[in-house]
């Protein structure tokens, strides 16, 4: 393992935090220094915490001072109910921008990005592959606020990596999250008593349990993985049959408080 | 639902004696902890659904019940050459279109699942509009429907090594009136040999005799498909006085289906697929097999209704 002195943007992120937990277990690693606007919301032991909004100087101070070798970049926005449109554009284009900007030079130590993007990129449209690949490309814009960031958020990292050879860029396109832990808008939907769907339609949906996302995240730290990669879990599978197996989901997994609940009601 | 060892342990526990802990009330399972997700209540609570959406169990029943009235006592077709279909490996299917609701695609998929030796296991390719259709965009996935996409087909065939069956004349042959019956259209644009060129798999060319019969298309109309905004609107014995049930009412003509054989790929040179005018030339060349059989099988048959 190359990366020994690791920031983490975006470690009040759900992400960062559990990348945070995972490397700061490993002696070999040397620091692991994480930046938010808000405190951590996991216990974390050795991760320095660095009270910082996007701002490119401010980061690119950080890194220097603490010679960082690896930046995991987790602070994509990639669901609409988290905050306001206009905070995720900040946010998603702007912040990366600046992240981007942090570790770019000459005297740059930065020898890796690791960037968290999302299948959202790919978009959702009538007329569409059944499987998108990482070479495939969004055949029509982008319908919404977040795809577009997603994609502009994308170019940049692309162009970046173009700009500096000598960098490990990855770029890891998640599929949505479930688990007990964090909260997005699937989670809230699928924690409804009673599950509303579209007559007469039967999307697939893909989805990616939590602790892969963070086992995806440190995997990529850990080896050297230039290049765009999609993170899922294998198969796809109808809105009513994963709705149904949520159901069954929501007791074993979403937390005592669901179980207590549900058992007895079942 | 996703497969967990749970699962398996649950079916051990009941095999045993006490198989009706599980569904006694809550108190006691807090003891034991089964998973009780097999006694969840679902409409297809053991289906087997793959990750193009077919639902193994809804197939089947669907196979079992309509498809097989369908196949053997109102169609009673009639199989040829079902040896140019490979017994294994992939291989594109091309096959004529027609009829307004077209019932040839359920009569070749049932007639390679039934008659085949190797009982092939057939995805049709189908427009990418009934995604936008309630209930078609539920059905036809479940049954085997995958929308047409060079990227889906190629995923099919190279990757998965599937049976895809195709209609490339598309709209074209659906809409066309009974006056037309068995004059192919223009087979698209070629995309099919494509596909099959750069997956290396063989075009097997199919001629069905019967299904224009089945329900005859007298005209479009089209005012109601301005008013209705459904993909197409036609004139036939049924629709559109008896409305959506006019789908499964067909007249009794009696089904031939030829498979051909197979025209091969693979042998073509390099990246074939980049001389468009040798995909044109396949093209045409299978478009003319198929027509000139059926003008051969419709000369030799002697009755619509018995063949």
């Amino acid at each position: 393992m190359t990366s020994k002195r690791i920031l983490i943007t975006g470690l009040s992120t759900y992400w960062g935090g559990r990348l945070a937990q995972a490397l700061e277990q490993d002696p070999a690693v040397e620091t692991v220094i994480g930046v938010d606007k808000r405190p951590p919301k996991v216990a974390l032991e050795r991760t320095e915490f660095v009270r910082v909004e996007d701002h490119h100087s401010l980061i690119r101070r950080i890194v220097q001072a603490a010679e960082i070798d690896t930046v995991v970049d987790t602070r994509l926005v990639a669901d609409a109910i988290v905050t306001s449109p206009r905070l995720a554009h900040e946010n998603n284009v702007i912040g990366t921008m600046n992240v981007l900007a942090a570790c770019s030079g000459p005297d740059s130590c930065v020898r890796k990005v690791v960037f968290k993007s999302s299948a959202r990129y790919y978009g959702c449209e009538q007329d569409d592959p059944a499987f998108f690949t990482e070479a495939m490309r969004r055949p029509k814009p982008a319908r919404t606020g977040i795809e577009r960031d997603v994609v502009e958020a994308e170019s940049a990292v692309r162009e970046f990596a173009e700009r500096n050879p000598g960098t490990v860029v990855t770029t890891l396109r998640f599929a949505n999250g479930l688990g007990p832990a964090v909260r997005t808008s699937y989670t809230r939907y699928l924690d409804l008593p009673l599950i509303p769907t579209i007559l007469g339609f039967d999307p697939r949906h893909q989805f990616l349990h939590e602790d892969d996302i963070a086992g995806v995240l440190e995997h990529a730290v850990r080896t050297d993985l230039a290049g765009v990669y999609n993170a899922a879990a294998g198969g796809a599978s109808p809105a009513a049959r994963f709705a149904r197996g949520a159901g069954c989901a929501t007791r074993r997994t979403l937390g005592e408080r669901r179980r207590n609940s549900s058992t007895s009601s079942s | 639902m996703p497969d967990t060892p749970g699962r398996t342990a649950l079916r051990d526990v009941a095999e045993t004696p006490d198989a009706l802990v599980p569904t006694s009330p809550a108190g006691e399972v807090a003891t034991s902890k089964p998973d009780l997700r097999d006694f969840l209540p679902g409409i297809e609570p053991d289906r087997v659904v793959d990750d193009w959406g077919r639902s193994e169990r809804f197939s089947a029943l669907f196979d079992k019940t309509l498809v097989d009235f369908y196949y053997h006592l109102w169609f009673r077709c009639t199989i040829e050459g079902l040896e140019n279909v490979p017994d294994d490996g992939p291989a594109l299917l091309v096959s004529n279109h027609s009829g307004a609701l077209p019932p040839d695609a359920m009569m070749i998929m049932k007639a390679l699942r039934d008659e085949h030796p190797k009982h092939r296991d057939v995805r049709v390719l189908v427009e990418h509009f009934f995604k936008g259709y309630p209930g078609f965009s539920m059905l036809l996935p479940k049954i085997g429907g995958v929308a047409a996409h060079p990227a889906n087909v190629h995923r099919l065939l190279h990757d998965e090594r599937r049976l895809v069956l195709v209609f490339p004349e598309g709209a074209k042959g659906t809409e066309k009136l009974y006056k037309d019956r068995y004059r192919l259209r223009r087979f698209g644009r070629g995309g099919f040999v494509e596909a099959a060129m750069r997956a290396g798999a063989p075009i097997v060319p199919i001629a069905v005799v019967g299904a224009e019969e089945s329900q005859p298309v007298f005209a479009q109309l089209g005012l109601l498909k301005k008013l209705t905004g459904l993909a197409y609107t036609p004139l036939t014995p049924t629709f559109p006085h008896f409305g959506a049930l006019a789908a499964l009412m067909y007249l009794p003509a009696k089904f031939t289906i030829r498979f051909l054989p197979p025209v091969r790929t693979d042998d073509m040179g390099e990246e074939p697929w980049e001389d468009k005018g040798l995909v044109q030339t396949v093209s045409h060349d299978i478009r003319a097999t198929i027509q000139e059989e059926l003008f051969d099988m419709v000369g030799k048959r002697r009755s619509v209704w018995f063949g």
